[in-house]
């Protein structure tokens, strides 16, 4: 008997072969070549990133150990090892709950966590909680330097070459403390971010600073109090600063990546609370009024809260435009307890019209300068104001669909400000487009779904 | 919002494994009745049959796909094979009339990849099966021509899973599987001629479509927090279709010689049905989802050829050419879709009164398809595939 491929070969080795013959080619995989990725003009042997929390890779309000491995810089210095990277050093935390810090009331704290919960209108909901802080996150490491991931959560553009930014506490910064060579004990000045990081003779950065330049003020409501740290950068002292620093990096004709800032409205923080959320049947409008002072008045269905004006005293209703910060508890407003002529929301929980143009006009200022010393120095720029404000029509990889609003699929970590590890995946791919079209270099993107998104309970 | 399941569909998954000889001779017999499979190929060419044939089979199917997606790391469909199988017979009721009965699973579809797989979220696993009942009749005309057709009953059922971007504390995805079935109907019909060495045969089988009205869809690993708020069930139903194209096939047979006799066919594939897969969740609306699919009618070139090697044995080769239904932008890799080259080889072995035994082997390349803007779920990367089936038949002639 034959079975077909060879008929002179006596019955039983021809269906031997036959079947021989089929397994040999059915178990051939097909194969593909992966590209050769060469770095084009980059040379990423030394890859500095410097910056604020953002580049620390700071999310869910804390310097985490997932946070930093997910940090978009380590995500860069992995895809540069594809090419001619070299090691990429970060001032890694213990893994656990983190190391946060609240420059405005000036604690620690560790990260958040979504819990469930049981919310005041007796529904099935989530809140945050706020974990412990591990007191040994907080000590210095310095002597283990240099590092090269130089992000530090809260560093203003101008505390990059600051000498008391590395006395930590109240004077300088916890974070930088942490892995300042020298802390100032004995002179009282301590080393520098940027002279820290020169012991790494850098041959590629990225640098990603101003966000901090404003967001505190943005965090106080606008309402810095006194605390110099809570006040907006001045554009002079902005731009001033990133020419110090951008020289100071370029020294060497040293390649790298700047990018802009993003608007604070394209944070979940300040838009996930609409101005008019206060909504109401017929009566409960009607027996409001009953109640309000003139110029307050309310209408069935959708209204805008009341507030304080700043100072106190005084109150009126929210204008479009302005911001609420999430600070303000979501219980509070779902059953009624803020945001009423009885129970108006503090000023310090608002960005009014002159708040919001006071940020935003900065944040205009400081991205022109930082996209004009990018196009001097013939340095890649990433316009990351334009980039976020493209993630509100939703972004989609492979499949995972997200957005940049609150919780859900969002890009954004509890914290609402910084992203998650799948945000920040999404804008280390941003930066590898920009370092490509400009260098030359031919660096893949990451898989962004590696990375880990919201945790829901 | 997080579902875009899109059902697999028959795709290019259109499976030309329906006979030894169809299979051999890379899918090139519609100008030929060669045995009771031409119910299927071509219901007029029953009449052309000289005896009862009794054909009953099953190939095995063996897809294996590698995908490099522009991240790096080349992933390979996991090890999956699928079978098929077929049942014809014929019986001449008279002069003019012949009956035939065609049971077979002509659209197929199995791929499954790495439950972890960086394509998780747009598919896991995707499987379709299908069965057509086909009864028919074909009636001579004269000596020359001959008319056949039959009605098709058809069943499907499919399985899909794929995980839900919505992660756990443990860093865990959300899972959703979709099982359903559904029943359609259609018709086979053809023409057949004959003129001295020259056969020609025309066939048309209808578009079906597979209601399912009952699907079953499960979700697990949920966050308890989405559940309890109502954002995701545990198991609802979900209702879809699925539709299996017409397929219009031109064939022209010719005796070469005493001994070799030759085929060319010509399909056509009226993919352009399928423009987007739509799930309806009744009692969870907001999970409601639409795919597009965009598929183009597509069309095939096939030869094959037949020799009488010794009077028990028959040998044969073919080769066929397929175009892809998919088009650019929606590459889907549970349908790792692209232009294929076809190459079957096989024969047939006469055994004692009236059995023969039948072997087959077809290697199926596809081309190396690279999508640069998947405009579905933007999944892009290289795929390529191959396909290995290796089929068993019998045929009792009587």
């Amino acid at each position: 008997m034959c079975w077909g491929l060879d008929c002179n070969i006596n019955s039983k080795s021809g269906i031997g072969m036959f079947l021989a013959l089929c397994i040999f080619f059915a178990g051939c995989k097909p194969n593909l070549d992966e590209p050769k990725y060469t770095s084009g003009e980059a040379d990423f042997t030394s890859y500095l990133a410097i910056g604020n929390g953002f580049t620390a890779g700071y999310m869910d309000n804390a310097l985490t150990l997932e946070g930093q491995l997910q940090s978009f810089p380590n995500l860069l210095a992995n895809q540069f090892r594809l090419a001619n990277g070299g090691a990429f050093k970060q001032p890694l935390v213990n893994s656990g709950n983190g190391f946060g810090y609240d420059f405005i009331t000036q604690t620690s704290s560790g990260k958040l966590v979504l819990v469930n919960a049981i919310n005041c209108a007796n529904q099935n909901d989530v809140d945050l909680k706020t974990l412990s802080v591990n007191d040994d996150d907080k000590k210095w490491i310095g002597n283990q330097g240099p590092f090269n991931n130089m992000g530090f959560a809260g560093a203003k553009s101008f505390n990059l070459y600051s000498q008391l930014f590395g006395k930590g506490g109240v004077t300088g910064n916890p974070f930088f403390y942490r892995v300042a060579s020298d802390t100032g004990a004995s002179s009282g000045l301590s080393s520098t971010v940027l002279g820290d990081a020169a012991k790494l003779d850098p041959t590629f950065f990225t640098l990603w600073i101003g966000g901090s330049d404003v967001l505190w003020y943005a965090l106080a409501g606008g309402e810095p109090n006194g605390n110099q740290f809570n006040t907006i950068t001045p554009t002079s002292q902005f731009d001033a600063a990133i020419d110090t620093i951008v020289s100071e990096l370029t020294s060497n004709d040293t390649e790298g990546l700047i990018a802009n800032i993003p608007d604070i409205e394209d944070f979940p923080f300040f838009s996930t609370i609409p101005y008019n959320g206060l909504i109401l049947t017929q009566s409960q409008a009607d027996s409001l009024n009953l109640l309000s002072p003139p110029g307050i008045s309310f209408q069935a269905g959708a209204n805008p809260y009341v507030v304080s004006n700043q100072g106190g005293g005084t109150i009126r209703q929210m204008k479009k435009g302005e911001l609420l910060l999430s600070s303000i508890k979501r219980d509070s407003l779902l059953c009624f307890e803020k945001g009423t002529p009885q129970r108006p929301i503090e000023s310090f929980k608002v960005l009014d019209s002159a708040e919001v143009l006071n940020i935003r006009n900065a944040i205009q200022s400081y991205n022109a300068k930082l996209r004009s010393v990018a196009i001097a120095k013939g340095l890649a720029y990433s316009d990351m104001n334009a980039f976020f404000k493209s993630l509100s029509k939703g972004y989609v990889f492979n499949g995972a669909h997200f957005s940049s609003a609150y919780l859900k699929s969002s890009v954004f970590s509890l914290d609402g400000v910084h992203p998650n590890g799948r945000g920040y995946a999404i804008i280390a791919n941003e930066f590898i487009r920009s370092i490509n079209a400009k260098y030359g270099s031919n660096l893949p993107p990451v898989d962004v779904n590696a990375s880990t998104g919201v945790l829901n309970p | 919002m997080f579902l875009f399941p899109l059902l697999l569909k028959a795709g290019g998954y259109q499976i030309n494994t329906q006979s030894q000889k169809g299979l051999s001779m890379g899918g090139s017999v519609t100008g030929l009745a060669m045995d009771a499979s031409v119910t299927f190929y071509n219901p007029a060419g029953l009449s052309m049959l000289d005896s009862n044939y009794f054909n009953v089979g099953a190939c095995l199917l063996m897809p294996k796909t590698a995908f490099l997606g522009p991240y790096g790391g080349t992933e390979q469909l996991s090890a999956k094979s699928f079978s098929t199988f077929y049942l014809y017979g014929n019986y001449i009721l008279n002069s003019k009339m012949t009956f035939g009965l065609s049971v077979n699973t002509p659209f197929g579809l199995g791929t499954k990849w790495e439950d972890n797989w960086s394509g998780r979220y747009v598919t896991q696993e995707a499987r379709l099966s299908t069965l057509f009942i086909q009864p028919t009749l074909a009636y001579k005309i004269n000596e020359r021509f001959s008319v056949g057709v039959g009605p098709v009953i058809v069943t499907g059922n499919t399985k899909f899973r794929k995980a839900l971007n919505v992660l756990n504390q443990d860093g865990t995805d959300g899972q959703l599987e979709l099982k359903g079935g559904g029943n359609g109907f259609g018709f086979n019909a053809g023409v057949f001629a004959r003129f001295g060495k020259t056969s020609v045969g025309v066939s048309y089988r209808s578009v079906v479509e597979l209601d399912i009205e009952n699907g079953e869809a499960v979700f697990s690993n949920i966050p308890s927090s989405l559940i309890s708020n109502g954002s995701f069930p545990n198991n609802t139903k979900y209702k879809s279709s699925i539709t299996l194209p017409s397929v219009i096939s031109l064939g022209v047979g010719r005796v070469m010689s005493e001994k070799l006799t030759a085929n060319l066919d010509f399909n056509f594939t009226g993919w352009s049905v399928v423009d987007s897969f739509i799930f309806i969740y009744p009692d969870y609306p907001d999970l409601n989802a639409s795919s597009a699919r965009k598929l183009k009618n597509s069309f095939a070139i096939r030869l094959g050829a037949q020799y009488q090697y010794s009077e028990r044995m028959q040998l044969r080769g073919g080769i066929g050419y397929d175009q892809s239904p998919v088009p650019d932008g929606y590459v889907n890799p549970e349908m790792p879709e692209a232009d294929k080259v076809v190459i079957g080889v096989g024969c047939t072995y006469k055994l004692k009164k009236g059995w023969s035994v039948e072997g087959s082997f077809a290697f199926e390349d596809l081309r190396e398809r690279k999508e640069e803007r998947n405009k579905q779920e933007n999944i892009n990367g290289t795929y390529k595939s191959y396909i290995y089936v290796l089929g068993l038949g019998l045929q009792y002639q009587f």
